[in-house]
């Protein structure tokens, strides 16, 4: 096969054009790709580039997915349609944070990052999860200043100045 | 695959001056200025007053830049006939083109990104990189060293870590 290496100044330009599965899957390939994979400039410019694409959309757009609770489990669908929950198209998430759930409720998303909440036994929200379903990170928000009422929808303020959700408070 | 620009009227009617390119190995290629122009580079030299008329491209070898005119030649055909036929069709055209030019070996790839990024041809740049790109999607690790030639400096406890952190993903 080949006797050299991918020219270095093009690697980041070619990986950004990858999916989230095919960037966590070269995380193992090399130190180098892995260092690249994980600096935040790569993953923002990452998004921007998924993002430019699903508003753009062409012919090789990437594919879409979606987040979908039902009967308190949350499922991966990676089209839209309709018969996707049905056809076995869709995929069971093990949150990494399971556990604390008696009932999860998406509370929010944005950029690919998906707000989680735990519906409590008297339908408030409780335990906030910041949670990125391509690579399994999330974080738990502090426990807010005040009642978080049966249904909320928390929206995020994506800023560079302030982390997610102090906004709302 | 170099179809000459014969059929329609004139892709350069704008000019029909014409250059000499003299790749590393001293062959030398007459293109039409509209085909030049394609390189950014050669474009800035023209701007910039270069008086000689065989451009030298110190860094392509003649098999690269053989197929790099091929590259310059067809997209000038096609945004003339982008032109004249409207969008939609000529879109369609270019995208088979490509995709069908581009289907080439690693070493080839990798001497046509170096080529296209010294040359400063955008269009063809953005194509390499998106074959490489495709190439790799939906590849194991250990396929993709073998293609690309690189060497793992993990150790099989640290790739292992990675690959349970992302367990998903290799599924």
């Amino acid at each position: 096969m080949s006797s050299r290496s991918l020219p270095e100044e093009f690697i980041f330009d070619i990986l950004c054009r990858l999916p989230v599965m095919s960037l966590l899957q070269s995380k193992c390939v090399c130190k180098s790709w892995f260092a690249l994979i994980s600096d935040p400039r790569f993953v923002k410019q990452h998004l921007n580039r998924v993002l430019e694409s699903i508003t753009t959309p062409n012919d090789d757009g990437g594919s879409s997915n979606f987040i979908v609770v039902s009967s308190g489990t949350v499922y991966h669908v990676d089209d839209g349609s309709e018969t996707a929950m049905h056809d076995g198209s869709s995929r069971k998430f093990d949150l990494p944070f399971q556990d604390s759930f008696r009932w999860p409720w998406v509370a929010g998303s944005c950029n690919g990052l998906v707000c989680l909440a735990n519906e409590t036994y008297d339908d408030t929200l409780e335990d906030l999860f910041v949670w990125n379903p391509s690579t399994g990170d999330y974080i738990k928000l502090p426990e807010a200043s005040f009642e978080l009422p049966p249904s909320s929808l928390l929206m995020f303020w994506p800023s560079a100045t302030s982390p997610p959700l102090t906004n709302t408070k | 695959m170099a179809s000459s620009s014969s059929s329609l009227p004139s892709p350069s009617s704008s000019s029909s001056k014409k250059f000499i390119l003299r790749s590393s190995d001293g062959k030398h290629f007459e293109v039409d200025e509209a085909v030049a122009l394609q390189s950014e580079m050669i474009k800035q030299m023209v701007e910039d007053g270069f008086g000689g008329d065989v451009i030298p491209l110190l860094n392509v070898s003649s098999i690269v830049l053989s197929k790099v005119i091929d590259y310059c030649k067809k997209h000038v055909e096609l945004d003339f006939k982008k032109k004249m036929d409207g969008d939609n069709e000529a879109h369609e055209e270019i995208k088979n083109w490509d995709s069908e030019y581009i289907n080439v070996g690693v070493d080839e790839l990798y001497h046509l990104i170096m080529a296209a990024n010294y040359l400063h041809i955008k269009g063809l740049l953005d194509l390499t990189c998106q074959k490489v790109a495709d190439i790799i999607k939906g590849k194991q690790p250990e396929q993709i060293r073998k293609i690309f030639n690189i060497e793992n400096d993990f150790t099989p406890e640290e790739e292992q870590e990675i690959r349970k952190e992302h367990s998903w993903a290799f599924e």
